[in-house]
């Protein structure tokens, strides 16, 4: 009893450290769209995530202040141009992001 | 939630976006179709320039309306993105490809201004088989590397329409010739192109300012 009780633990146990900020669906998508680039703006970051500019903005906004993203705002001509890229720690916890959660769900799978 | 994180398919959409809106194709529709307009120039042109300026002329007038179209309209509309570390690998590949690509040509250019091609006679079937050995893999390699489909058919079709030229050599004019096989195929391969074009235009209106 004791055993199996250690054996759901070592599963779930990864679950409970998870990333809050990554594991959000919208904020998973942005980190994802931005892990493959090495930087991007913010229509391309609207388009390929399917958010709305206000939703888009606010999660970049929460993403920002952990430090995660990196913000660059600057004028192409005379429109403002919003580029964006994952900061090294973003880089970081993503990968661990996505390690912690492989490791659950194949434990999840095999049991 | 992360099962559905396949980070290669996000890839694959990203450079899925880099070629959606069709003006690749219209702008490769328009170099065959143009080449239908090749006959007229040999006429005019001294040998060996009258083979290679007209084509020239073509993918140099192609590359700057390709240029100001991405640059004017296709980009305020996806915006734009830098590429990772895979997508830069994928490039280096296919740069490798064009550098070969480029190199055969060159190759049959020097061929023609030196003259030394001139003993080698490759007609009929066995030309059109050679071509489309040549034509079909290098356009597959970059449809291939650019997650780009679309490319196979054209290949197909650009090897089709120098089909058409050879089957139609001994019973028509060559500028009837040439019109109604590059004119043709190129035309199709444009107006893909420019039905693409169109749904790219309005599935992606201008965005208003953003908030970010």
């Amino acid at each position: 009893m004791a055993k199996k009780k250690a054996e759901s633990e070592d599963i779930i146990q990864p679950l409970s450290d998870i990333d809050k900020i990554i594991h959000e669906p919208s904020r998973l998508m942005i980190m994802s769209v931005l892990y493959v680039v090495e930087s991007a703006d913010f229509v391309f970051l609207r388009n390929q995530t399917g958010l709305t500019d206000g939703n888009l903005s606010s999660h970049l906004n929460r993403l920002e202040s952990v430090g995660y993203v990196e913000v660059e705002k600057k004028f192409k001509g005379k429109k403002p141009q919003t580029i964006l890229k994952l900061s090294k720690e973003g880089r970081e916890a993503f990968e661990i992001y996505r390690e912690k959660m492989e490791q659950v769900l194949t434990g999840l799978s095999e049991k | 939630m992360v099962e559905n994180i396949d980070l290669k398919k996000i890839e694959k959409n990203i450079l899925k976006t880099a070629h959606q809106h069709g003006a690749f194709d219209m702008l490769i529709g328009f170099i065959v179709a143009g080449m239908s307009f090749g006959p007229f120039f040999r006429e005019t042109l001294p040998s060996p320039y009258k083979y290679f300026l007209w084509p020239l002329i073509l993918v140099i007038i192609a590359e700057v309306c390709l240029i100001t179209i991405i640059k004017y309209v296709i980009q305020p509309r996806t915006g734009i993105a830098k590429p990772g570390a895979s997508i830069k690998s994928m490039r280096k590949k296919l740069f490798i490809v064009i550098i070969i690509q480029v190199t055969i040509q060159l190759i049959f250019i020097i061929l023609l201004i030196t003259g030394s091609g001139s003993g080698i006679k490759v007609t009929g079937i066995m030309f059109i088989l050679i071509i489309g050995l040549f034509i079909i893999p290098i356009f597959g390699i970059i449809g291939y590397l650019m997650k780009y489909p679309r490319l196979y058919l054209i290949g197909l079709l650009i090897w089709l329409a120098i089909f058409i030229n050879e089957l139609l050599y001994d019973y028509i004019d060559y500028t009837v010739r040439w019109l109604l096989s590059y004119g043709i195929i190129g035309s199709v391969i444009f107006l893909m192109g420019l039905v693409l074009f169109i749904r790219f235009l309005k599935k992606y209106p201008l965005p208003k300012e953003e908030r970010a």
